[in-house]
């Protein structure tokens, strides 16, 4: 088993000291596929809904960030219908010192506050901007429908 | 339209459920207008949503079910949209499947193609439905009989799905003790079974069949159902030296579920996704060709793609469906690039035994399939500055495999079958090496993966590194933190990793100098982002390193001395 240590030691923790809202469990057949769980933030459009998510850590990581995607289906301006994430700290703005644990914390904080003038999904960003109440109520409603576990 | 459907639907299946189901099966697989066949899926998922439907569904189809190769593509695509079956229905549905495999009157056994079949539906069932529904369905008697179809029946296709139909059943815990504990013991059999396959290799008959067998037979011994006891040897493992292999297909580089040989040159596809998978090496510019001898004939897409191709296989896109590669398909004969797909090649599918020739020329920008050495035609996948553009990141030779296909890649290691004798080319195998890690890593992966579960396996690691957390290296977490970094001054970071960064990875800034670490001269590190230097570089000369002192528990292969000499003249600017 070649699997860094960096990646066993950041495994072990989230295993041991789950951060709240989020699971992370890697894969028993690839240690570098993880299912992801993030649980709706209160007070968002997301309230109540279960969030899957598949993370996969590259060969070349830490130095290349972690490909993250939603699997479950969600209704957000920096999410596309593919479940791609629009998240700097995914593409250009990644440090090796950033960790699973901070990339999962900050997919949640972009859930509690999405950001409609840096779109990836950009009839959901026009809706948004246009009509927010009608896209949170959109929100709402995909929520209810598609992420329920 | 829908409710309109659904009302047909019911009066029709009072009268001939069974008729209803196998019509609209047959059209599913003979349609090619897009919206009847949309329309005869739409028909069958709306009948899962019933118990009694759902099972006679299920039934029906395992009778039906062919070797055509978008039948499992739609059986997965029910099995998904279809409402979650109770334990009692997919007990009864269990039940139904062994009905069929019961001998009948005036036949000892069940057809060929029902062995085949049912196995088939388990399989899909118990990868779909893993976990508590998955133990319902998987009874004694059905892992009995799968265990008797791989050990004793005499057709290697019924024998290949009755062993995958066990690796999905064993993809839930509690089914793979009940397989492990069965009185016939799988590793024997499988065992058993290997050498028989190697023992009669000459033999011309079924040999793309008996070809797949011994590859999924010998993944099972090292993978799924490793005995943990060590394995009987394939020949092809230890008696081939790999070293003359320059370009693998790149586990690594791939999406999650494929099953590769050792020499990574034979890959295969056993789940229910389009799976995707890229070679190791790529090219900027020249002529190259490769071989891919074909060993079943679903849908496969051969071709290049560039890192940026991005792998759906839930989705479905893969090598071609997006703007960073190109594929053909010899299945459903059409080539795609861009994402779209345009007729390409022959009338007639291809099958087990073709061989694809694949030919670029990047700086004509144009592409040659090939198929038994016949010319399919050039193509331009894209306009020549838009190719050239593309093939700047580096194109990898990469496939993408629906479920059950399987395939060999030659990359000039093997002579060619077909060289394409009146054109100009480079073999990939010959202009580029292949770094011992990444060879390493790879093999490892082709053998005793699947199996080390991560309690264990993790349990284990931790027991040898027992280090405190803050002892190391703030990236890799495993070696000493003895480099600090100017001007910024962050510290703990190791060697290795402080030479793989432009930026620190604190604030951001451009490194500009990488100097050992000394707790005795220098202050603590700042903490503040913003919080810039007073130059401590110089504060101390270059030409008077001081060594970090030798934590007491660090090993020999940790020995900081034999590193410091690429930190002084190396990194110091």
């Amino acid at each position: 088993m070649s699997l860094p240590k960096r990646i066993i030691k950041e495994t072990e923790r989230l295993l041991q000291e789950p951060a709240p809202g989020i699971s992370a469990t890697p894969h028993e057949e690839n240690l570098r596929y993880f299912d992801v769980i993030i649980a709706g933030p209160s007070q968002s459009p997301f309230e109540g809904g279960v969030f899957r998510l598949e993370l996969f850590l590259p060969e070349e990581y830490p130095m290349a960030p972690p490909k993250v995607r939603f699997i479950t289906k969600i209704y957000h301006p920096n999410i596309d219908k593919l479940g791609r994430i629009c998240l700097d700290i995914l593409k250009d703005k990644w440090s090796p010192a950033l960790q699973i644990r901070t990339v999962l914390l900050s997919i949640q904080a972009l859930l509690s506050a999405p950001n409609p003038d840096d779109p990836l999904a950009n009839d959901v960003a026009q809706h948004w901007k246009e009509n927010e109440k009608a896209a949170i109520a959109t929100a709402r409603e995909w929520t209810r429908s598609y992420a329920q576990g | 339209m829908i409710p309109m459907q659904r009302l047909v639907l019911r009066i029709l299946s009072r009268f001939s459920r069974k008729t209803f189901i196998r019509s609209a099966w047959k059209n599913l697989n003979s349609l090619n207008e897009h919206d009847e066949l949309v329309d005869a899926l739409e028909a069958l998922i709306s009948m899962s949503h019933e118990e009694n439907e759902f099972i006679e569904l299920i039934t029906v189809i395992a009778d039906v079910l062919s070797e055509a190769p978008m039948a499992s593509a739609f059986l997965c695509h029910i099995i998904d949209s279809a409402a979650l079956p109770s334990k009692e229905t997919s007990h009864k549905i269990t039940t139904r499947l062994l009905q069929k495999l019961k001998p009948g009157l005036c036949r000892t056994k069940p057809k060929k193609r029902i062995r085949v079949n049912v196995s088939i539906m388990w399989s899909v069932l118990a990868e779909k439905l893993a976990g508590e529904i998955s133990l319902s369905l998987f009874t004694d008697s059905v892992c009995n009989t799968l265990l008797d179809y791989l050990q004793n029946d005499n057709d290697p296709r019924v024998r290949l799905f009755a062993l995958i139909a066990l690796e999905k059943f064993g993809m839930t815990g509690q089914n793979k003790q009940k397989i492990l504990s069965a009185e016939k013991d799988i590793h024997k059999i499988l065992q058993v079974l290997l050498k028989e396959l190697y023992s009669n290799e000459n033999s011309t008959i079924d040999v793309y069949r008996k070809r797949q067998l011994k590859f999924c037979v010998d993944w099972a011994l090292k993978n799924t159902f490793d005995s943990g006891k060590g394995i009987i040897r394939n020949p092809d493992d230890s008696s081939i030296n790999h070293n003359n292999i320059n370009v693998m297909m790149n586990p690594l580089d791939a999406t999650a579920h494929w099953k590769l040989s050792p020499n990574g040159l034979e890959i295969r596809n056993d789940n229910f996704a389009f799976e995707s998978i890229r070679a190791t090496a790529g090219v900027t510019s020249g002529k190259w060709f490769y071989e891919v001898l074909l060993l079943t004939n679903g849908i496969m897409q051969i071709g290049y793609a560039t890192k940026r191709c991005t792998f759906g296989p839930e989705e479905g896109t893969g090598i071609g469906d997006d703007h960073y590669g190109f594929a053909y398909d010899g299945c459903r004969n059409i080539l795609w690039a861009n994402g779209i797909s345009v007729p390409y090649g022959g009338n007639v599918p291809w099958k087990p035994g073709d061989v694809v020739g694949v030919y670029m020329d990047i700086n004509l920008g144009c592409v040659r399939f090939f198929l038994n050495g016949k010319d399919l035609g050039m193509v331009h996948p894209l306009n020549i500055a838009q190719f050239r553009k593309l093939a700047e990141s580096g194109l990898h030779p990469a496939l993408s495999f629906t479920s059950y296909q399987q395939a060999i890649v030659n990359f000039g290691t093997e002579k060619f079958r077909y060289p394409p004798s009146s054109l100009s080319y480079e073999k990939l195998n010959n202009h580029v090496q292949l770094s011992a890690e990444l060879r390493d890593s790879i093999q490892k992966r082709t053998s005793r993966y699947r199996s080390i579960s991560i309690s264990s396996s993790l349990k284990q690691q931790f027991e040898t590194t027992e280090d405190d957390f803050d002892a190391q290296c703030s990236i890799c977490f495993a070696m000493p933190p003895c480099i600090i970094l100017g001007p910024c001054n962050h510290d703990g970071f190791c060697v290795e990793c402080a030479k793989m960064m432009n930026l620190c990875p604190l604030c951001r800034c451009p490194i500009s100098s990488r100097r050992p670490m000394n707790n005795n001269n220098l202050p603590p590190s700042p903490t503040k982002l913003s919080s810039s230097s007073t130059s401590i570089s110089s504060s101390i000369p270059s030409t008077a390193i001081v060594l970090p002192p030798t934590p007491p528990d660090s090993r020999s292969e940790y020995s900081i001395p034999s590193l410091e000499p690429d930190v002084s003249r190396g990194l110091e600017p």
